[in-house]
C-alpha cells in the first residue's frame, strides 16, 4: 500500500468525526437492541400460532387490565416528548426549556416504572399460566430492565443538563440517548398493538 | 503475456493433469461405490428408501470430485510450478482479475448449484409423497429413554417395533418429554420426536432382518443407550407375534432405568456397561 | 495500593465478594421469606451469584469509573487522561489492567482465546478418549454429554472470538490507518466481560449433582441448548445459560464497535475499495455478530425464565396438563409452549455463527497469500462480493438445520435452495484463491502453509455441506456423524488453519519476535495428517450410522472410531506444539524486524513494537493494498524500511 505523509495535521477533522462517530455507535447498540425486541416480539406471534394443544391463555383468567396499561403506555410516551421537547430546546440554546424538560422527562419515567413494576404484582395469572402470560410477563420484565437503563442514562443527561454542560453547539448527549430514550417509549406501544392485533383472548 | 508466451502452456498443463486425475478418481470410486454396502461403510439395506439416499450420496460425490480435483490441482499446479525457493526477489505478475474466468466460474457454480437443487427437489417429492392405499399406521411416543409403538389398528403395543415385510407404513411421532430422533439407519428415514406436535412420515420395509431405531438427537442421560430392535418379518410372524402382544396401555411404558436398556437391547456391551456401574452413575 | 486498584487482582477480589454475597445473601433478603442464609446453589441463587460475580469484577477493575464522572458531570476525561488510560508508560502491568489501547485489548484477546482453545480442545481429547473403544469405559454417559456440550460451546465462543478479538483489535485499527478502535472504552469493557463470561462457564461441571433430577450433572444439553432439553437439566445448565449471555453480550459490543470503527475511523484515502481482505471478512463477521447474537440472546433468557420462573415458553403441554411435569424436579405450570421455538431461535443466530466463525479465514487466507506470492488480490471486487453475499445469505438459510424437526415441512425446499445457493458467493472466494496462487512466486513459509491448507480443507467441509444441504441425504444424515466431521471440515480445517496462518503472520508484529519456523512445519504437518485422518473416518462413521453425541456406540463404529482417536492425538500434538511455539518466541524468539514479509498493508509500515497511538500522523492513502508488480510502489523486500512515516 502507498501512502504520504498528510499535509494537514490530524486535529482538524477529528472533533467533526468524533461526533458522528458516537451517534453511528449508539445508533448501532439501539439497533441491536430493536433486533433483539423484535425476536421477543417473534416469539409473541409465534406461541400464538403454534403453541401446544391451545396453551395460550385460559379462559378463566382475566385480561391485563387496559385502562392501567394505557396510563402506563402514555406516561412513558410523554416522557419521551419531554425529552424531545428539551432537545428542542438545548438546540435552540434554551437551557430552561431543556431542565424543565429534562426533570419532566425523568419524573415520568419514574412514574412508569414503579407503576410497572406493581401492575406486575397484580395480574390475574402467574408467568407460570400458558404461553400468552408467559410472553407478557417476559415482555413486561424487559421493559422493566430498559426503563432501569433509562433511568440511569436519564439521570445522568438531567444532571449534566442542571450542571449546564450543554449548549447549542455542544449536546451530543441529548441526541444519542435520545435514540435509546425514543426506542424505550415506542417498545411498550408497539407491543400493545400487537396485543390488540392479535389478541390473548381469542383463538 | 509476452513474457508468458515463453514459458509452456501452463493452463493446459494444469487442465489436462485436472483431467487426467478426475478421470482417474471417478473410476475408482465407481469402482468402490457398489462396495460400500457389503463394506459396512453405509448400513445395511432395509428399504429402498435408503437406496434413494444412497444414489444421491453417489450422484453428489460423482459431481464432488471434479470440483475438488479442479480447486486441488490448479492450486497444487501453481505452487509447485510458480513458487520461489526462500524469499522472492521481485514481485509477481499484476493480475487483477479476467473478467472471461470470472464469468465462467461464476455461471458455471450456479448452474451446478441450480443442478443440485433441482435433482433434490425432484427427490425431496418423493420422500414427503403419502402412501396411498392399504396402510398401516404405528403412533411412536419417544419418551427418556426408549421408544413406545401403539398399533392402533391392532390395539396392542410395545417397546420393540415389528413391521411386516412390503408393507407402508405410516409412523406418527411424538414425544412425551424433551425433543428425541426417531431414526432408523437402514431405511434412510429419521423424524424428530417433539413434545406436543404429532408428525407422520411413512416408509415401506423391502428387506427381511432386524434392523435398530436409533435416537439422533441428545436427549439427555441416556441418550446413547436409546437404540432398540426393528424386526421386519413376514406376514403371517407379524401376524402371530400381533396376537402374543397385550392390548393398549393406558399410560405409556416408562422408563425403568439402564436394566431395562439392557434387556431391550440385547447386545453384551451394553449389559457390560451395565454391570461395571459405568452407565448407571450419572 | 494505587497500583493494585484498579486492576485485574482487585477485579478478582471484588468478584469472588460480589459472587459470595450474592449467592449466600441477596437470596435470602429479597426471597420468599422461608429461603435459608449461607451458601445455595438453587437456579435463584446461583444466578443472584453470577450477577454479584459480575458487578464485583466491574467495580474492581474499575469500569464504572467513567459511566459514574459521566453521569455526575464532573470533569471531562482529556487527551491526558486517555492515554493514562490506554497505558502509557505503565510497562507490563498494562496487561492486567482495564486498559483502552487497542493493542492491549488484541494482546488480552489473543492470550484469553488461546487459553480457551486449550481447554476445549482439553475436551475434544476426553470425547476422543471415551470414544476410542465403545463401552463408555472411561467415564459415565452424563459426564460424557457434559464435556461435549463444554467442548462444542467453548470451542464455538473461542472461534467466534479469536479472529475480531486479537486481530481485529490489534492488527485492524493499524490497518486502517487509525489511532485506535472507535470506542476504545466499550473495546476493554468486552474483553471485561469475557473474563466473567468464562470463568462462569468454568462452572458448569461441578454443578447439579445429588439432587435427584433425571437429567445429572452439569450441563447435558449439546451445545444447541434446545428448550425442552434445557429447561429439565440440573443447574449447570444455569450456570451455561448466564455465561453465554456475557459472552454473547461482549461480542456484540465488540462487534458494533468494530462496525464503526471501520466505517468512520478510516484514514483519508482509505476507500471502499483500498481495504485489505482481512478488514472486509472481519468487518463481514462482525455485521453478522451483530444482527444474528440477539436471537440466541432471546431463546437464552426465555430458557433462563423457564427455569427460574416456571414459565411455560418451551414446555409443552398435551390435554391440559405439562408434561414435564412427569419428570422431577421440575414444576411447570400449564404449558403450551413449542419446542420449535427454541430450535428456530437457536439456529437463526446459529447458522450466521458458522459464516462468523469463517469470513474472517477467508480474507486472512487471502491476505496471507498475496503477500507471499506476491501478487495481487485476483478479482477485488468478486472477493468482496463473495463476503458480503455470504453475509447477506447466511441470515436466509437457518431451517437446514431443522429439514426433519417436522416444522414446516413444506417449505424445506425453499431452505435447500437458498443454503445451495450460499455456495456460489464461497466459491468466488476460492476462485480468487486460485488466481491469486497462479504464477505467483509463492514463498513458502509456514503461515502461507496454513493459509494453502485453508483451501484443500474447507473445500472437503464445504463440498460435505452441499450433501447435508440435500433434504433426503439429510434425513440420513442428520445428527450423525457426517454432520460432525462436515463442521469440524469447516471450522477446525477452515477457521482454525486461518487463526494459525494469521498467528505465524502477525505474530511479528504483536509481539516483536518471530516464530520458531522449524517447530512451526513439524507441527504444521502434524496438524494437517492427524486432522485428516480423524474427521475422514469420522465421515465413515457418519455415513454407517452413528449418532452424534453418544458416549457408548455399535461396536460396528469401532474401527472408524478408533483411527479418528488415534488422528485426533496426533492432531492434538501437533497443536500443542505449536502453542509451545508460541510459548517459546514469545520468550525467546529472534527479534523481528518492522516488515519481516514484505507486505504492503500499512499495519507494516509502522514500527515494532507499535507505538501508543499508532501513527504520529495520520497517513494518507493514495494506493491499493496490493499493488504488488506495479514496480513504482514497490517497497524494498529485503531489507525492512522500519516505518517510513512513524515516529
Ligand atoms: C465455519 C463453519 C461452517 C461453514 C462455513 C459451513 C458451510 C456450509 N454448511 Fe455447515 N455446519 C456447520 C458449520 C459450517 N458449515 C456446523 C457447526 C454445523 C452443525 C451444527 C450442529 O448441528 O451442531 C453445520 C451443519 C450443516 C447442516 C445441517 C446438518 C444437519 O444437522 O442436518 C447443513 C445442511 O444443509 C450444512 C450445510 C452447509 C453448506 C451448504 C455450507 C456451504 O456454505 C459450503 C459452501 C462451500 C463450498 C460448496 C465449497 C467451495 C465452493 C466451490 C468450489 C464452488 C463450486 C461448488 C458448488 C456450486 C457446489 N451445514
Ligand atoms: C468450533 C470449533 C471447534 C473446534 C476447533 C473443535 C475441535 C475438535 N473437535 Fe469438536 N465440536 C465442536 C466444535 C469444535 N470442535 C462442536 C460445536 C461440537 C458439537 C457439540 C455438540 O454436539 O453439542 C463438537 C463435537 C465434537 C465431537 C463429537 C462429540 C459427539 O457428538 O459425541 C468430537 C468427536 O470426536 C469432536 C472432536 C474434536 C477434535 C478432535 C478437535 C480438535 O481439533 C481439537 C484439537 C486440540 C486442541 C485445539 C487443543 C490442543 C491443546 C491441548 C490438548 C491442551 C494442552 C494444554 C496447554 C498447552 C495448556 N468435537
Ligand atoms: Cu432420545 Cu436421544
Ligand atoms: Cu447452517
Amino acid at each position: 500500500m502507498s501512502a504520504a505523509i498528510p499535509v494537514t495535521g490530524h486535529a482538524s477533522a477529528h472533533a467533526e468525526n468524533d461526533e458522528s462517530k458516537v451517534r453511528l455507535g449508539m445508533l448501532f447498540y439501539v439497533l441491536t437492541d430493536v433486533i433483539l425486541v423484535s425476536f421477543v416480539f417473534a416469539a409473541y406471534i409465534w406461541l400464538r400460532a403454534y403453541n401446544t394443544d391451545n396453551g395460550w391463555f385460559p379462559a378463566k383468567y382475566p385480561l391485563p387490565n387496559s385502562t392501567t396499561t394505557g396510563i402506563l403506555v402514555g406516561l412513558i410516551v410523554v416522557s419521551a416528548v419531554c425529552f424531545y421537547v428539551a432537545y428542542r430546546g438545548i438546540r435552540a440554546g434554551n437551557q430552561t426549556v431543556l431542565r424543565v424538560g429534562m426533570v419532566l422527562a425523568l419524573v415520568l419515567l419514574i412514574a412508569a416504572l414503579i407503576g410497572q413494576i406493581r401492575f406486575m404484582g397484580q395480574q390475574g395469572f402467574a408467568a407460570t399460566d400458558g404461553s400468552f402470560a408467559s410472553t407478557y410477563v417476559f415482555v413486561s420484565g424487559y421493559h422493566v430492565y430498559h426503563m432501569l437503563v433509562g433511568l440511569f442514562l436519564g439521570l445522568g443527561v438531567t444532571i449534566r443538563a442542571l450542571r449546564g454542560k450543554y449548549s447549542a453547539e455542544r449536546h451530543l448527549g441529548l441526541v444519542t440517548i435520545g435514540y435509546f430514550w425514543y426506542w424505550m417509549a415506542l417498545t411498550p406501544v408497539l407491543f400493545t398493538l400487537i396485543m390488540t392485533a392479535l389478541p390473548p383472548n381469542t383463538r | 503475456m509476452s513474457e508468458a508466451q515463453a514459458q509452456p502452456n501452463h493452463i493446459k498443463r494444469a487442465t489436462v493433469l485436472w483431467a487426467i486425475l478426475t478421470a482417474l478418481a471417478l473410476l475408482v470410486y465407481v469402482v468402490i461405490a457398489p462396495q460400500l454396502s457389503s463394506w459396512g461403510v453405509l448400513p445395511k439395506l432395509g428399504s429402498k428408501r435408503l437406496d434413494e439416499v444412497n444414489t444421491v450420496l453417489w450422484l453428489f460425490t460423482l459431481l464432488a470430485i471434479p470440483v475438488f480435483t479442479l480447486v486441488v490441482v490448479y492450486a497444487g499446479y501453481a505452487v509447485f510450478t510458480f513458487r520461489s525457493r526462500g524469499r522472492p526477489s521481485g514481485d509477481g505478475p499484476s493480475m487483477p482479475g479476467d473478467r472471461r474466468i470470472q464469468r465462467i466460474w461464476i455461471i458455471s457454480t450456479i448452474l451446478l448449484a441450480a443442478f443440485l437443487f433441482g435433482y433434490g427437489l425432484y427427490f425431496l417429492g418423493e420422500v414427503q409423497a403419502a402412501p396411498t392405499g392399504n396402510v398401516l399406521q404405528i403412533n411412536v411416543t419417544g419418551e427418556q429413554w426408549l421408544w413406545n409403538y401403539t398399533y392402533p389398528k391392532y390395539n396392542i403395543s410395545s417397546t420393540e417395533l415389528y413391521l411386516p415385510v412390503n408393507q407402508a407404513v405410516t409412523f406418527d411421532i411424538t414425544s412425551l418429554d424433551v425433543q428425541h430422533s426417531f431414526w432408523i439407519p437402514s431405511f434412510g428415514i429419521k423424524q424428530d420426536a417433539v413434545p406436543g406436535e404429532h408428525v407422520k412420515i411413512s416408509v415401506t420395509p423391502s428387506e427381511l432382518g432386524d434392523y435398530v431405531v436409533r435416537c439422533a438427537e441428545l436427549c439427555g442421560l441416556y441418550h446413547a443407550y436409546m437404540e432398540t430392535p426393528v424386526h421386519v418379518v413376514t406376514a403371517t410372524e407379524f401376524e402371530t407375534w400381533e396376537q402374543g402382544q397385550q392390548s393398549i396401555q393406558v399410560t405409556p411404558q416408562a422408563f425403568a432405568g439402564p436394566t431395562l436398556l439392557a434387556a431391550v437391547t440385547n447386545t453384551t456391551r451394553r449389559r457390560a456397561s451395565v454391570a461395571s456401574g459405568s452407565v448407571g452413575a450419572a | 495500593m494505587k497500583k493494585l486498584f484498579p486492576s485485574y487482582l482487585s477485579g478478582a477480589i471484588l468478584a469472588v465478594i460480589g459472587f459470595i454475597v450474592g449467592q449466600s445473601y441477596v437470596y435470602h433478603f429479597v426471597g420468599s421469606g422461608n429461603t435459608p442464609k449461607g451458601p445455595n446453589f438453587t437456579e435463584q441463587g446461583l444466578v443472584l451469584g453470577f450477577i454479584g460475580l459480575l458487578v464485583g469484577w466491574l467495580i474492581g477493575i474499575g469500569a464504572f469509573k467513567y459511566p459514574i464522572t459521566w453521569m455526575l458531570g464532573l470533569k471531562d476525561p482529556d487527551h491526558e487522561e486517555e492515554l493514562r488510560l490506554a497505558g502509557a508508560n505503565t510497562g507490563v502491568s498494562r496487561y492486567f489492567r482495564f486498559t483502552t489501547d487497542h493493542k492491549v485489548v488484541g494482546i488480552q484477546y489473543l492470550v484469553a482465546t488461546l487459553i480457551m482453545l486449550a481447554f476445549g480442545g482439553l475436551g475434544a481429547m476426553l470425547i476422543r478418549i471415551e470414544l476410542i473403544r465403545p463401552g463408555a469405559k472411561a467415564f459415565p454417559p452424563g459426564t460424557y454429554n457434559t464435556v461435549v456440550t463444554m467442548h462444542g460451546m467453548l470451542m464455538i465462543l473461542t472461534t467466534i472470538t479469536f479472529f475480531i478479538g486479537p486481530f481485529g483489535n490489534f492488527i485492524v485499527p493499524i490497518m486502517i490507518g487509525a489511532r485506535d478502535m472507535a470506542f476504545p472504552r466499550l473495546n476493554a469493557l468486552s474483553f471485561a466481560l469475557l473474563v466473567p463470561g468464562v470463568v462462569i462457564f468454568a462452572f458448569i461441571p461441578f454443578l447439579g449433582y445429588g439432587q435427584g433430577s433425571a437429567a445429572g450433572g452439569g450441563a447435558q444439553t449439546g451445545w444447541t441448548v434446545l428448550g425442552a432439553i434445557a429447561d429439565e437439566g440440573g443447574v449447570g445448565v444455569t450456570a451455561l445459560v448466564c455465561a453465554v449471555i456475557i459472552l454473547g453480550a461482549s461480542s456484540m459490543l465488540g462487534a458494533v464497535n468494530l462496525i464503526t470503527t471501520v466505517i468512520k475511523m478510516r484514514a483519508p484515502g482509505m476507500r471502499w475499495t483500498r481495504l485489505p481482505m482481512t478488514v472486509w471478512g472481519i468487518f463481514g463477521a462482525a455485521l453478522l455478530a451483530a444482527i444474528g447474537t440477539s436471537s440466541f440472546t432471546v431463546d437464552l433468557l426465555l430458557i433462563l425464565m423457564d427455569r427460574i420462573y416456571k414459565t411455560t415458553f418451551f414446555v409443552a403441554s398435551t390435554g391440559g396438563n405439562a408434561i414435564v411435569n412427569a419428570i422431577p424436579n421440575t414444576n411447570f405450570g400449564f404449558g403450551g409452549g413449542s419446542a420449535w421455538l427454541s430450535q428456530n431461535l437457536f439456529w437463526f443466530f446459529g447458522h450466521p455463527e458458522v459464516y462468523l466463525i469463517v469470513l474472517p479465514a477467508f480474507g486472512i487466507a487471502l491476505d496471507v497469500l498475496t503477500t507471499f506470492s506476491r501478487k495481487t488480490v485476483y478479482g477485488y471486487k468478486m472477493a468482496v462480493i463473495g463476503i458480503m453475499g455470504v453475509v447477506v445469505l447466511s441470515f436466509l438459510v437457518w431451517a437446514h438445520h431443522e429439514f426433519v424437526s417436522g416444522w414446516a415441512p413444506e417449505i424445506r425446499g425453499v431452505y435447500m435452495a437458498t443454503t445451495e445457493m450460499i455456495s456460489v458467493p464461497t466459491g468466488f472466494i476460492f476462485l480468487v484463491l486460485l488466481g491469486t496462487l497462479w504464477r505467483g512466486k509463492l514463498w513458502v513459509t509456514v503461515p502461507s502453509l496454513f493459509a494453502l491448507s485453508f483451501i484443500w480443507n474447507f473445500l472437503i467441509g464445504g463440498l460435505t455441506g452441499i450433501y447435508l444441504s440435500d433434504v433426503p441425504a439429510d434425513v440420513q444424515l442428520h445428527g450423525g456423524m457426517f454432520v460432525t466431521a462436515h463442521f469440524h471440515y469447516t471450522i477446525v480445517g477452515g477457521a482454525l488453519m486461518g487463526f494459525f496462518a494469521a498467528v505465524y503472520f502477525w505474530f511479528p508484529k504483536m509481539t516483536g519476535r518471530m516464530m520458531d519456523e522449524r517447530i512451526g512445519w513439524i507441527s504444521f504437518w502434524g496438524i494437517q495428517i492427524g486432522f485428516n485422518v480423524a474427521f475422514m473416518a469420522m465421515f465413515i462413521a457418519g455415513l454407517q450410522g452413528m449418532p452424534r453425541r453418544v458416549a457408548d456406540y455399535d461396536p460396528i463404529f469401532a474401527n472408524a472410531n478408533l483411527v479418528t482417536s488415534l488422528g485426533a492425538f496426533l492432531l492434538a500434538a501437533s497443536i500443542v506444539l505449536t502453542f509451545y511455539n508460541i510459548v517459546y518466541s514469545w520468550v525467546a524468539g529472534e527479534k523481528a524486524v518492522a516488515n519481516p514479509w514484505g507486505a504492503k498493508t500499512l499495519e507494516w509500515l509502522v514500527p515494532t513494537p507499535v507505538p501508543l497511538e499508532n501513527f504520529e500522523e495520520i497517513p494518507v492513502v493514495t494506493g491499493h493494498p496490493y499493488d504488488y508488480g506495479e514496480s513504482e510502489h514497490m517497497i524494498p523486500i529485503a531489507e525492512a524500511p522500519g516505518g517510513q512515516f512513524a515516529g
